[in-house]
């Protein structure tokens, strides 16, 4: 994990970027219209003398950045017919995350779940603390179901403070409440990414022979012909999907749909330049 | 169900094979954990219907192509009607099979269904070939008729149809299918039931033509509605009937335009060696007893190589007084005697030769002569029969114009020179008169008239005179003696009639004929060949050397071509129906009003003739240009005159006598006084072929012609059972039982042979039987191959349903396997 990171991080990081998260600092950037839980203290009380309307006011933070991982673990995630099974994949994505950011003396938190939270690390930097993260997704197998609804609660107390949060998961087993639980997590400051992670089996669905297909989350168990129910599976895949990407794009969060047979570095370098896309864009 | 492979019918467990194959699949499904089931799982819920409702057409289509792949493999022969709800619905069969005698040609081929290499005639072979074509028919699927005929049977009813006409002037039509030997509605597995009857006929020794029995079935299939018909011909297919065979092809022609398949059945595969005997009469002279007589037998070689040494054996059969009983177990009732027998040294191929015997029969009455030769292909041609009626004597008629009788002197002096010496003839000297005063039933009862010295008869007498030669009698006219030039109009406007009266020529003058040396090379008569010269013909030196001619009377002989054209067209018209056989009298053609063209006998030394006879109505006239007077000639005192005298009052007296050779299929016909006979008879049949119990119908005579009564045997008498009517057209010898009325036994008996034409085994080769019916829908085959071919045409039908229906159920399974998503894509099987 941590050669394959490293490996994947190397070569392509100048090594200097810029906060995309607003913090305290002496810098004044802009005013912003107030929300409920946003901090008084950084409401502008001239304003509201002048115009009788609450705004907060925003500096540029030119502080470490705080990023929080959260790997999917569940038993959906073990799928993979390739070198890679799904939780592979987004272990490795976010072992290069963590190691790019402390590289960069950013700090990262790590919380691997299921239908609960399974291992969860604070932010830190530091080697050392590289090495916990590696250690932490090299030792999860993936097993049990998903809850992310209840998992985002749980992120929410856990980490109070703004942070980066790069979700990766393949969203099977969620329903329509993760897309809730993701717009609290963003209503709470922090800015979201999602990974959504997939197997080229789940986007394709190539199976020709009779299969009986066995539930990995559930119990349930079908004995088919697969190129019959091949339309109709693509059809309602699709739905899914649009329905995620259109949670994800009406709440600002990045969204990437990320195939496991996608060399990793290419979806990195995606992800970074999309990222770096954003940030010149704000 | 059934089918021609029935162990193959075990492959229908095959049709379990699909199901087994679907279960096993079930079973052996690979095992797949899969993560995204939510979304399987919505779209089997969403399909799951069509799926399983397609995987089950599916099966049932695959299953259902196995049971057809099995039908299709063992050859389904068995099936209800319901098939026929994709073609025609009822196929009807007409067979038509050839009983004419060339049929009953012995073959040696003929594959029977067991395998067996069968013997029999080509008949046999045509009924082996017609059951077996029922029995593959009744195998095939959909609904079959059968209408069988033979040749034979077809003949009556067409006739009927002919001649009959109801009150508007129509033709009545008769019902063909009444002549039919088999009518099936229905065709039994086992179609030897329907075809017992069929089964047990034989080949009639008759000449029969295919067209009435087609033109018959043509008329069915015209009446038919709603029926596929197949028309069969089973036949010999002889070089003889089917080379010239425009009839028979415009008979088929109403049937090849309603696009009937015609199919034609060869019984006969090859062509046979052949004699046939083609006539057996006496000479043209005159029957009577204890007078010698010659018989002249005809063979025929219908082969292709020449044949030597053939036998000829001659019987004859008497009769007399003492016999009183029919023998049903001879070929005649007659005291049979054996001839010594005729030797013919070569006949050369298609040639006929010719052998003479001399007979004498001693007693008066019906006398039966029979010629055989050895057996070959053909049984029924190597016998010939001839009834020849034998009179004590016959009754010469003298009409002598000489006022003291002495014209006719020479001639009686002739004909009954006295002593021991008998010619058979009674002559009988009248005046001219005795024509005036007696009528032709007078007349008959001479066997000829010689007029002598009779230049002018009273109309009546000629009208009586004419009469008589058209009923049969013969006329020998002697011109000269009395006769002067001045006469001669009259005379040819009285005997003449510009070509319509008695004489065959007119008379022109009268001509001295210029005398000449003894030793001349060239003498006065020149004889040409006729049977009046036939004992003169054929030495050196003529035997007319020392006969002198003075004077004669010439005859125009400048006779209009056109006049003579018609006579020979007549002539030809005429002879027809006499020397072929006819079931059917042509009622449109009278023999009386026959006229032949003059045939010069004898020419004098300028060229002119001395003789000249001419057929007319039955009789014939033989004119002579001289009188038997020493002014004239000296032929009465010269050793000739008597030959010749003898022959011509034997060839005219011969046309009186009965058809010696008629065929069967004429009715046999005794026409008899009722003051003599009574009318019960018993009639005694021919037999055929080598079977001598012969057959025995009791008959009543109906009134004929007052006072005659007419007995008959005719075939085609309705009372007449199947074995009466198959005696009725055999060959052989009919005999006439009557009792007189003083209670004496009486026999008169007629002959009936086979038609000559039949004996011609030579065959048509099967490409030009073809290429003589080229236009019609038309196959040929021989009958041996029926079996297989007809049951493989049904089959192909059968099969070819069956295969279509199985491309069918391919096509739908493909589509079921397309459509139920069992196809690979295209991008899955790269």
């Amino acid at each position: 994990m941590e050669l394959r990171s490293q490996r994947i991080v190397d070569g392509f990081l100048s090594g200097m970027h810029r906060s995309p998260y607003f913090g305290q600092s002496v810098e004044f950037v802009q005013h912003r219209q107030y929300v409920p839980g946003d901090d008084l203290r950084h409401i502008d009380w001239k304003v509201w003398g002048r115009q009788d309307r609450l705004v907060v006011k925003q500096y540029e933070e030119d502080t470490n950045l705080r990023c929080t991982l959260l790997v999917d673990a569940s038993a959906s995630m073990e799928y993979g017919r390739g070198p890679l099974n799904k939780f592979d994949y987004a272990a490795t994505i976010a072992a290069s995350l963590a190691y790019l950011a402390i590289r960069q003396q950013d700090a990262v938190g790590l919380t691997i779940f299921d239908t609960k939270v399974r291992t969860k690390l604070p932010w830190r930097s530091g080697r050392k603390h590289l090495q916990s993260i590696y250690q932490s997704l090299e030792q999860r197998q993936p097993a049990e179901k998903t809850d992310l609804t209840k998992v985002f609660r749980e992120i929410q107390d856990t980490y109070p403070k703004r942070s980066m949060i790069v979700l990766m998961t393949d969203f099977l087993g969620a329903d329509a409440s993760v897309l809730r639980g993701l717009a609290a997590l963003r209503q709470s400051g922090h800015d979201c990414l999602v990974f959504h992670v997939m197997d080229d089996d789940e986007l394709d669905f190539p199976f020709n022979d009779p299969t009986r297909f066995e539930g990995m989350e559930s119990l349930d168990a079908l004995a088919c012909n697969p190129r019959s129910l091949r339309e109709g599976y693509l059809e309602s895949l699709q739905k899914f999907l649009d329905r995620i990407r259109h949670g994800c794009a009406s709440n600002q969060m990045e969204y990437h749909l990320t195939r496991t047979s996608r060399p990793l570095d290419a979806t990195l370098t995606a992800f970074l330049a999309a990222r770096m896309a954003h940030m010149r864009k704000r | 169900m059934q089918f021609v492979y029935q162990p193959l019918a075990w492959g229908f467990l095959l049709v379990l094979v699909p199901l087994l194959i679907h279960l096993i699949n079930l079973l052996r499904h690979r095992r797949q954990r899969w993560a995204a089931m939510d979304f399987l799982m919505e779209s089997y819920r969403k399909h799951k219907r069509w799926v399983w409702l397609k995987q089950f057409l599916l099966l049932l289509s695959r299953m259902a192509m196995m049971a057809v792949l099995v039908m299709l493999l063992a050859q389904w022969v068995s099936g209800s009607k319901w098939l026929s709800m994709f073609g025609q619905s009822v196929t009807h069969h007409y067979i038509l099979i050839d009983d004419s005698l060339s049929m009953a040609d012995q073959m040696t081929t003929g594959q029977a269904t067991s395998g067996q290499i069968q013997t029999g005639t080509a008949y046999q072979a045509g009924l082996r070939a017609i059951s077996n074509l029922l029995r593959s028919v009744a195998d095939d699927s959909g609904s079959h008729q059968a209408t069988i005929f033979r040749y034979s049977r077809c003949e009556p009813i067409a006739a009927i149809k002919n001649t009959q006409k109801n009150s508007a002037g129509d033709p009545v039509l008769a019902d063909a299918s009444a002549t039919a030997d088999v009518l099936a509605r229905t065709i039994p597995s086992n179609p030897d039931s329907i075809l017992e009857r069929l089964n047990s006929t034989r080949p009639f020794a008759l000449d029969v033509s295919p067209v009435k029995a087609i033109q018959n079935v043509s008329e069915l299939i015209s009446q038919a509605n709603g029926e596929q018909a197949v028309v069969y011909l089973v036949g010999d297919f002889r070089d003889k009937d089917w080379r010239q065979n425009a009839q028979i092809k415009s008979a088929l022609e109403p049937i090849g335009q309603k696009n009937v398949n015609i199919e034609l059945i060869d019984c006969a595969a090859i062509a046979h060696e052949n004699l046939s005997i083609v006539s057996l009469v006496p000479d043209e002279e005159i029957l009577a007893a204890s007078v010698p007589l010659m018989m002249r037998v005809e063979v025929r070689n219908n082969g292709q190589t020449a044949v030597k040494n053939v036998n000829v054996t001659l019987k004859q059969y008497e009769f007399d007084a003492n016999q009183t009983q029919p023998r049903v177990d001879r070929f005649a009732s007659g005291n049979e005697s054996t001839l010594p027998p005729l030797v013919i040294d070569t006949i050369a191929p298609g040639e006929t030769a010719v052998a003479r015997t001399q007979m004498v029969f001693s007693k008066s009455g019906s006398q039966v002569v029979q010629a055989t030769i050895n057996d070959d292909a053909l049984l029924e041609d190597n016998s010939f029969s001839a009834v020849l009626e034998i009179l004590e004597g016959q009754e010469l008629l003298v009409i002598d114009g000489d006022d003291r009788r002495m014209g006719a002197f020479f001639l009686e002096a002739t004909l009954n020179p006295g002593g021991m010496t008998r010619t058979g003839w009674k002559t009988r000297s009248e005046g001219p008169g005795f024509l005036r005063d007696n009528d032709a039933s007078v007349l008959s009862k001479f066997a000829s008239i010689v007029l002598m010295k009779t230049t002018s008869l009273d109309p009546r007498a000629l009208a009586n005179l004419e009469n008589y030669v058209r009923d049969g009698g013969g006329l020998a006219i002697f011109l000269g003696g009395n006769f002067t030039e001045a006469e001669l109009p009259k005379w040819n406007r009285d005997w003449y009639r510009d070509g319509q009266g008695l004489s065959p020529m007119p008379a022109t003058s009268i001509v001295e004929l210029p005398r000449q040396d003894l030793d001349s090379a060239t003498p006065d008569i020149l004889p040409l060949p006729h049977p009046i010269f036939a004992p003169l013909l054929g030495s050196s030196n003529s035997p007319l050397q020392f006969v002198r001619v003075s004077k004669y009377v010439r005859l125009d002989t400048k006779l209009k071509p056109s006049d003579a054209e018609k006579a020979v067209k007549s002539q030809d018209a005429t002879l027809q129906p006499a020397s072929e056989l006819s079931l059917i009298a042509d009622a449109d053609t009278d023999p009386k009003l026959f006229r032949s063209a003059p045939q010069v006998v004898a020419n004098l030394r300028d060229g002119n003739p001395l003789i000249v006879d001419q057929g007319l109505g039955k009789g014939h006239v033989v004119l002579t240009t001289i009188p038997l007077d020493q002014d004239w000639t000296n032929w009465p005192q010269d050793p000739t005159f008597v030959v010749a005298m003898l022959k011509m009052t034997g060839y005219l007296a011969s046309f009186r006598a009965t058809d010696f050779q008629q065929r069967v299929g004429i009715p046999v016909s005794w026409d008899f006084s009722s003051r003599d006979y009574l009318p019960e008879v018993e009639a005694i049949l021919g037999a055929s072929g080598k079977s001598f119990i012969r057959s025995s119908i009791g008959l009543i005579a109906k009134p004929s012609k007052e006072p005659n009564l007419l007995a008959q045997v005719d075939p085609n008498s309705p009372g007449f059972t199947d074995e009466q009517v198959r005696a009725a057209l055999s060959t052989g010898v009919t005999e006439f039982w009557a009792n007189t009325l003083q209670g004496n036994r009486f026999v008169r008996c007629f002959a009936r042979n086979a038609p000559t034409a039949e004996g011609e085994l030579k065959k048509i080769s099967s490409a030009d039987l073809l290429l003589g019916l080229q236009g019609l829908p038309v196959k040929y085959r021989i009958a041996d191959s029926v079996l297989s071919s007809s049951a493989l045409a049904g089959l192909t039908n059968r099969q070819g349903f069956l295969l279509a229906l199985l491309i069918g159920l391919l096509l739908i399974e493909q589509f079921l396997a397309w459509s139920a998503s069992f196809h690979l894509p295209r991008r899955a099987t790269a």
